[in-house]
């Protein structure tokens, strides 16, 4: 059971996103959404509180962004809350998953972030 | 041999075509021409040694004039130019066993300035060409020249042998001629002849002057090609020098990278080529960037999810317990009601089986589930492989990468085309040197190589001409023995002449003898003649044996003898040749003449020719001699037809013409 159904991109991550598809070429939303999300989920500290507009055009099924994955990315989504002791409600979980995706497409676009492709890439090896 | 005919034409003083036959009888061998002085007898007796010997003969009036001169004053003054002149002489010899009848004619005209002479010989009616073409050897067998001279006598002759003085070496001739000693002299003349052949045959000087210009030709090639090699040297110097400053030039291009813009193109497409794979590449980072891969950065909280999701599967069997416990609370809350309790205690009852409820099945706070597929999909495995893969890729991209950054390295290298041509002009003139000297090589090769072979054809020619030479030194060689061989055999040849010489005269002593006491008066005046070896005197010797000098013979005597000797010399020869003698009674006073006409003329020869002037054979001795007289002719002139003539007739004794 996944409580999501909608992911909504505010202005400010369409614009960072774009920045990616430059750098990268990827042209999906939903890959570098995925990527984002998942650096996120690594992050050991909870996503600070944020209010995320719905501003920009940008947004996507579950399903599309998961990849067909649904129960893979809800099941990150689960434990982190849990560790972070969010609520096991529909609102609290789509706003902490919320936090988690806009955090990653932030680093993903910030100055630490991949300038290319193979930095994007080098993101999920394990480092040399 | 006898002979037969003589011809003249246009000879002499006699004018035209005349015939004189001299054939003769064994019984009457005497042919009595008479003649008076300039008659034409001495023509006569010319025409017949000038055809027999030509060149050689022995005529009258001979002495100063060359051979040509001489035909062309023996033309007759009356001559027509064109018919010039001729004699014939036909003659009967036996050769081989057979009677052979043999005819010279030798012709001659005036030609411009020239004499052109005519020989032909006629054997038995036949013209002989090998006769005529060789006739000078030929008369040697019928009538040698040396021999003819003995049987060809006249008054002078007889006077000159007679002469002490003289007669020794004419005697000396006289037996060399007729003693067979003609034939070792023939010999050895042969043997001379041989030996001037050799000695002319030797190696010629153009032979030598041929090697010499064959070598010198070769020595000048020789030099030619040596100066040929000395230019090709220093051209080859050039051509290094050349060759040096090209490298050199190359070395400038490459380094301003001129051999790179050269290779632009290529470097142009390698670029294009590596962006292309580059494209490719990072086409498929994207491709893995969109799959599973990014679920490997949280990694840690996967696995977390993962065994939750586990445990949730196991937990299941909870809420299918609880749905169970719920439906059975609420057929119990149901019942309860029916009970006819109060509200308050239905409530409580709810709330109570709620909690317991709650409490008894707790369900997990994770209400989602994994399937089994999504675990292996995107399962542990299944990202590290896409890990690998993605590394694997990434290494690509370096490598084209780098590829990429050489290429268009060296194409930001390349150099402004300007400074480039202005090394390739370089280039290209030093490349049209090169051209022209190898040009230049090439055709001093050509010429080499023609020089070496001339080279070698002349080496040849010149080894060929050695040895041509080699061989003629070689037959010089062989000639020089010959001359040495044939010069010992002619001294051998000498000897045996001298002791054929001595054996025959002794023989011919005995003959002079016999004849001189046929011929003298005084017969035992004579008793012995002694002919010395060396010096050829003849002495005589008297009844008491005492030598008689020659002076002590009278003059006539003195003249029988030297008939005698001649007589002799020529039974001593064994040739039978006619006698012709001439005027040989006019030094003879007449005691001695009458012992010649009876005792010598008639048995002379098997024909005599004599010939006698108007006081000679006459009168008396006419009349002892015609017994023995086959022919009769006379010279005379014709004044009108201005030729002298032979006529069929013989002084008479009151000097007109006696018909006989």
């Amino acid at each position: 059971m996944t409580s999501i159904e909608t992911v909504r991109i505010s202005e400010k991550a369409k614009t960072q996103l774009i920045t990616m598809k430059r750098r990268t070429g990827i042209a999906n939303w939903n890959v570098l959404c995925r990527w984002a999300f998942c650096l996120s989920i690594n992050q050991p500290t909870r996503p600070p509180e944020e209010v995320i507009p719905s501003d920009s055009t940008v947004e996507m099924t579950w399903k599309t962004f998961t990849g067909g994955a649904e129960d893979v990315y809800w099941g990150l989504l689960l434990v982190r809350a849990e560790e972070d002791g969010v609520a096991q409600k529909k609102e609290a979980l789509s706003h902490y998953f919320r936090l988690h995706l806009h955090r990653g497409i932030s680093y993903l676009s910030g100055a630490n972030g991949p300038s290319d492709l193979p930095q994007f890439i080098r993101l999920a090896l394990p480092k040399i | 041999m006898i002979f037969e005919q003589v011809v003249m034409h246009n000879f002499g003083v006699y004018r035209g075509e005349h015939r004189i036959d001299l054939d003769v009888t064994p019984e009457s061998p005497v042919v009595l021409i008479g003649a008076l002085n300039g008659a034409g007898k001495t023509t006569f007796l010319d025409a017949m040694q000038l055809a027999l010997y030509g060149k050689s003969a022995r005529c009258s009036g001979r002495k100063r004039v060359s051979y040509p001169e001489y035909l062309e004053s023996m033309i007759n003054r009356d001559a027509p130019p064109h018919q010039g002149a001729g004699v014939e002489f036909a003659f009967r010899a036996r050769a081989n066993g057979q009677d052979t009848s043999i005819r010279v004619s030798r012709t001659w005209q005036k030609r411009g300035d020239a004499v052109k002479e005519n020989l032909e010989v006629f054997r038995n009616g036949e013209h002989d060409a090998v006769a005529s073409e060789r006739w000078i050897e030929y008369v040697e067998d019928f009538m040698p020249s040396q021999i003819a001279d003995l049987f060809f006598f006249d008054g002078e002759k007889i006077e000159a042998l007679a002469d002490p003085l003289h007669s020794s070496a004419l005697l000396r001739v006289g037996i060399h001629s007729l003693l067979g000693i003609d034939l070792v002299e023939s010999l050895l003349r042969s043997l001379q002849q041989i030996e001037r052949k050799r000695m002319t045959d030797t190696a010629s000087e153009s032979d030598k002057s041929m090697l010499q210009s064959v070598e010198a030709q070769r020595n000048e090639i020789r030099q030619g090609l040596e100066s040929n090699m000395q230019k090709r040297a220093s051209l080859q110097n050039d051509l290094d020098s050349i060759e040096m400053k090209e490298a050199a030039v190359l070395a400038e291009f490459k380094r301003l990278g001129g051999d790179l813009l050269v290779q632009r193109e290529q470097l142009v497409s390698e670029q294009e080529y590596y962006h292309k794979k580059k494209a490719e590449i990072e086409d498929e980072l994207r491709i893995l960037a969109a799959g599973a891969l990014p679920l490997m950065i949280p990694a840690k909280t996967l696995e977390i999810a993962y065994s939750k999701a586990l445990e949730a599967r196991r937990n299941g069997n909870v809420d299918v317990l609880k749905a169970e416990a719920e439906s059975r609370d609420a057929a119990i809350e149901k019942f309860a009601g029916t009970l006819g309790l109060g509200k308050p205690a239905l409530a409580k009852l709810s709330s109570h089986l709620r909690q317991d409820r709650a409490h008894r099945y707790q369900s997990s706070v994770s209400k989602w589930e994994i399937s089994e597929e999504l675990l292996t999909q995107y399962g542990h495995e299944a990202t590290e492989a896409m890990g690998r893969v993605a590394e694997y890729t990434l290494q690509s991209l370096a490598d084209v990468e780098e590829h990429l950054t050489a290429v268009e390295r060296n194409l930001g290298a390349v150099p402004a085309s300007a400074e480039v041509s202005r090394i390739l002009q370089e280039t290209d003139a030093i490349k049209a040197d090169c051209a022209k000297l190898q040009a230049m090589m090439s055709l001093l090769d050509d010429e080499v190589a023609a020089q070496r072979f001339k080279l070698e054809r002349l080496q040849a020619q010149a080894e060929r001409e050695a040895e041509k030479l080699g061989e003629s030194l070689t037959r010089d060689e062989v000639s020089r023995r010959i001359v040495d061989h044939s010069s010992r055999g002619r001294k051998v040849l000498a000897s045996f002449r001298e002791r054929l010489l001595a054996n025959n005269l002794q023989r011919l002593e005995l003959l002079i003898l016999k004849y001189f006491q046929r011929l003298i008066r005084k017969k035992s005046l004579v008793h012995g003649i002694a002919i010395d070896a060396e010096s050829f005197q003849i002495s005589v010797t008297n009844l008491a044996g005492q030598l008689v000098p020659a002076h002590r013979l009278s003059a006539g005597e003195r003249q029988l003898l030297a008939v005698a000797t001649l007589w002799a010399l020529a039974h001593a020869s064994g040739r039978f040749l006619p006698a012709v003698i001439d005027t040989p009674l006019s030094r003879l006073d007449s005691k001695h003449r009458g012992s010649l006409v009876q005792n010598y003329f008639p048995m002379a020869s098997h024909q005599v020719i004599l010939l006698s002037t108007d006081e000679e054979v006459v009168g008396k001795y006419l009349d002892q001699l015609s017994p023995f007289v086959g022919r009769y002719y006379l010279i005379e002139h014709d004044e009108s037809a201005n030729t002298s003539r032979f006529v069929d007739s013989y002084f008479s004794h009151s000097h007109s013409e006696v018909r006989v």
